[in-house]
């Protein structure tokens, strides 16, 4: 009797990579008519609390008509980002920032699901830059981001700092929850693992952030020195390309 | 200065109707292309601003039927982020390899606008 055994862990893995780069398009198109169908209106809410703030001599009615427009603006700045975002054909020129610029744009995408966490801000505006696929990179953060926010059942705390080592910027996420057991640390970031399929988890989220890290010259682990939660640290080398 | 407004957006009109109005111009309003083009030949305004995207005739579709022979100025206007708004807005120079030289807008200008006075300013100039 002979058997014949074929490797399809490759065939596997591609499989996965098409099926989520086909969502991202998917994504992206629909970002792109979302975008449309509320820029018309904000265009006209943002236009005529401009032109009530010019006409009206009611101190009043003119704050409220400030507050009205810096609702739109910050709301235009969320569909601008989501776009940029989701559609990655539309923006494959890598940018300069650093990691207080990443963060910050990602962010605003998490800010309802963060409404049960506190989450301590420690980052550098001036910090060094690196060149990089922001929405790649934003999509790293979101991840990692949406990971911590689903370990924790109870309110937590997520901690996010940057640090400079060298000639690397490092990006720090921690969070106050469960944290992850020595015995799967070693495969989380393997394509297709995941501890959450009931929940619909592909097991693509953290191969996909370390693919995108080693695109850039970078690398992603989880510290399993830190016991009070989950802890996972994102390397650039300063000036990446 | 005589306006032409076509948007389907009621408040993307009406602010820029109001903003125009504000500073003693006077305005038409349309919802559609093909209004817009009735309101066009009736009252022969300086200046028309069009939505790319509109029910029944587009902006483009507008510009190249527009009924006085290149007399107004015109200015088009979008709220699309995809592809082909992009070009369209490099599209200075799309449009500038559009046979009929009439059908070419004066100004491009994308939504949503940082600031409405600017924009209705930077229209009018073009009178």
């Amino acid at each position: 009797v002979v058997h014949f055994y074929h490797d399809i862990t490759e065939r596997t893995r591609l499989q996965g990579e098409l099926i989520q780069s086909e969502k991202m398009a998917a994504l992206g198109n629909l970002a792109s008519h979302v975008a449309h169908e509320l820029n018309n209106p904000l265009t006209g809410l943002l236009g005529l609390a401009q032109v009530i703030q010019a006409e009206t001599q009611d101190s009043q009615l003119k704050d409220d008509m400030s507050e009205v427009v810096s609702a739109v603006e910050r709301s235009q700045k969320i569909i601008s980002n989501l776009v940029e975002f989701s559609n990655r054909n539309s923006d494959l020129k890598k940018a300069e920032l650093n990691w207080y610029e990443l963060v910050n744009r990602t962010l605003t995408f998490l800010k309802s699901s963060l409404r049960n966490c506190s989450v301590d801000l420690a980052l550098v505006e001036s910090s060094p830059t690196f060149k990089c696929e922001s929405q790649l990179m934003q999509q790293v953060i979101f991840n990692i981001l949406q990971n911590s926010i689903q370990a924790m059942d109870k309110p937590g705390v997520i901690k996010i700092y940057d640090q400079i080592d060298g000639n690397f910027s490092r990006l720090v996420i921690e969070d106050n929850g469960p944290g992850i057991p020595n015995t799967l640390q070693g495969r989380i970031f393997d394509s297709f693992f995941t501890t959450k399929s009931d929940s619909g988890g592909t097991g693509l989220g953290l191969s996909l952030c370390k693919q995108i890290l080693e695109m850039h010259g970078g690398r992603i682990f989880y510290d399993g020195e830190y016991k009070l939660g989950a802890r996972f640290v994102l390397e650039l080398p300063n000036g990446a390309k | 200065v005589k306006i032409l407004v076509v948007d389907d957006d009621p408040l993307v009109r009406r602010s820029l109707a109001r903003a125009f109005r504000s500073k003693g111009h006077t305005v038409f309003e349309a919802a559609d292309g093909s209004g817009g083009l009735e309101i066009w030949q009736k009252e022969s305004p300086d200046l028309v601003v069009l939505d790319v995207l509109m029910p029944k005739l587009s902006g483009p579709q507008v510009l190249r039927m527009r009924p006085d022979g290149g007399k107004a100025k015109s200015v088009l206007i979008s709220a699309y982020t995809a592809d082909e708004d992009i070009n369209l807005e490099a599209g200075q120079s799309n449009f500038a390899d559009e046979p009929d030289t009439t059908a070419r807008p004066d100004l491009f200008v994308k939504k949503p606008f940082a600031n409405i006075f600017e924009t209705i300013e930077k229209m009018i100039g073009l009178v």
